[in-house]
């Protein structure tokens, strides 16, 4: 039984990666919904929690097209930047990132409403504008939240599957990564191949719950 | 809501009639899913007490869930080794029989130099080509054996796609890949006619340069007694089913 660490290390980066444009796409968005009260939020983020409920299938089918380079998206990215996004690394970014935006959004959704109201209204009062609440009186009141979210998100795309199962192409170094390692093992009978991907998985996974359950007590307890 | 009550009637009599036609589940390699219609259909008019189910996947990967215990009654390989297995493994009631001879073809949807053969793959025109996984499908390993017979598997694997099976090839190379490696019976389907000409989007890859792929079938032994299996297997080697392999480009066995 020989264990390639390949996978593990494009897991790691897709992780990394998803987490962070995660970070700077969900952020405003969090603060938008989070100070809108207009009744089209609700159909916005309905569309934004979508791929809670969709399945991976639907989201890497659609992916599939999208990036593939007869599709206008494609056709751009490959005239334009001379990328090709199916079977890439930044095509299974951009699948992550749709299929983690949830988990990312919430968490810092629940952590803004955290943050007690006084306290923006006095940032308010005392004349400062909302880029410099946000930052200033925001985000240092709403770590847990931050935190939460990007354990979550982290996490969430190192098990990423289904979407990379359709649109990834299993290229090692590129876009085979650990859970499509799991399946391909599996599938070729080698158990025992599988179980040490998918021992060292589970092993990971749960020491980041593990860090986060801890955090979230000790915050609480604070 | 008369009407209601008699649709409700007419549903439950439909579904009483379908449930006394008893189901074959068949585990079939994916490139068998281009004659999954003509098949059936020959099936049902040769016994019309039974129906036949497929299940698409890799052989191997279907050999993995036989071996774990889901419910088939035939599984159809895309080769021998992988329905051997089985017979090893002790869950067939006999032994391995060929049903067909696959054949693999270089397919595309770009205008490539199909005159290169397989060398066009070198072109800087293809950035990226599909093959199935060659661990556990057949047509895929047949696809890298010919390359590497052909001396060209090296200098192009890094611009390799690789799928889960014959027919995820076929998904890639219709959507982002630039060309692929498939089983030849999928040009006749419906649903790609307009890359069915020879020589401008496919072409048939040398069969000196890969083993035979020799399609075999066992029929799984159950629990529960049925003879669904046994008469699908019969049916495989009659000269209904055969036709069927004939007009979609399969070798006889």
């Amino acid at each position: 039984m020989n264990i390639d660490p390949l996978p593990f290390w494009v897991s790691l980066r897709l992780g990394t990666w998803v987490t962070l444009v995660l970070v700077l796409v969900c952020f405003p968005l969090a603060w938008l919904f989070s100070q809108a009260k207009g009744r089209w939020t609700v159909w916005v983020e309905s569309i934004a929690s979508l791929p809670l409920v969709l399945s991976p299938t639907v989201l890497g089918f659609y992916l599939l097209l999208a990036l593939s380079p007869r599709a206008p998206i494609g056709r751009f990215f490959e005239s334009a930047f001379h990328v090709r996004l199916a079977f890439s690394f930044a095509g299974i970014v951009i699948g992550g990132c749709i299929s983690s935006l949830p988990f990312m959004l919430t968490a810092l959704k629940t952590g803004m409403r955290g943050v007690p109201g006084n306290l923006i209204e006095a940032s308010y009062s005392l004349g400062k504008g909302r880029l410099e609440t946000a930052f200033r009186v925001v985000v240092p009141n709403m770590k847990t939240g931050l935190i939460a979210g990007i354990v979550t998100t982290f996490a969430h795309s190192i098990g990423e599957f289904g979407v990379i199962l359709m649109i990834g192409g299993s290229v090692p170094g590129l876009t085979k990564v650990v859970s499509i390692a799991v399946y391909e093992r599996a599938e070729s009978l080698d158990f025992s191949g599988a179980n040490a991907y998918a021992l060292i998985l589970v092993v990971a996974s749960y020491i980041g719950i593990f860090f986060l359950n801890s955090l979230q007590r000790y915050e609480s307890r604070r | 809501m008369k009407l209601r009550m008699l649709a409700c009637l007419f549903a439950l009599a439909a579904a009483v009639a379908l449930a006394a036609q008893e189901r074959v589940l068949v585990a079939a390699a994916a490139n068998i899913s281009a004659v999954k219609e003509p098949l059936g259909a020959a099936f049902a008019k040769q016994y019309p007490m039974y129906e036949a189910e497929f299940s698409f996947g890799a052989s191997g990967a279907l050999v993995t869930q036989i071996k774990s215990g889901a419910p088939f009654q035939v599984f159809m390989s895309a080769d021998r080794g992988f329905a051997q297995a089985l017979v090893d493994a002790g869950q067939t009631t006999g032994p391995a029989k060929i049903y067909a001879v696959g054949k693999l073809i270089f397919f595309t949807t770009r205008s490539l130099d199909l005159g290169k053969g397989l060398a066009v793959l070198k072109d800087a025109s293809v950035l990226q080509w599909a093959n199935c996984n060659p661990e556990t499908a057949p047509y895929g390993r047949a696809a890298k054996e010919a390359l590497t017979k052909a001396g060209l598997y090296d200098e192009v694997k890094a611009k390799l796609v690789t799928a889960q099976s014959v027919s995820q090839a076929l998904q890639f190379a219709l959507t982002s890949a630039d060309a692929g490696f498939v089983n030849k019976s999928a040009i006749y389907s419906k649903d790609i006619q307009q890359y069915d000409k020879e020589g401008v989007f496919w072409f048939e890859v040398d069969p000196t340069l890969y083993a035979p792929i020799e399609q075999a079938f066992v029929v799984i032994k159950s629990t529960q007694a049925s003879k669904g299996g046994t008469a699908f297997a019969a049916f495989l080697l009659s000269n209904e089913a055969q036709a069927v392999f004939a007009a979609y480009g399969y070798g006889k066995p």
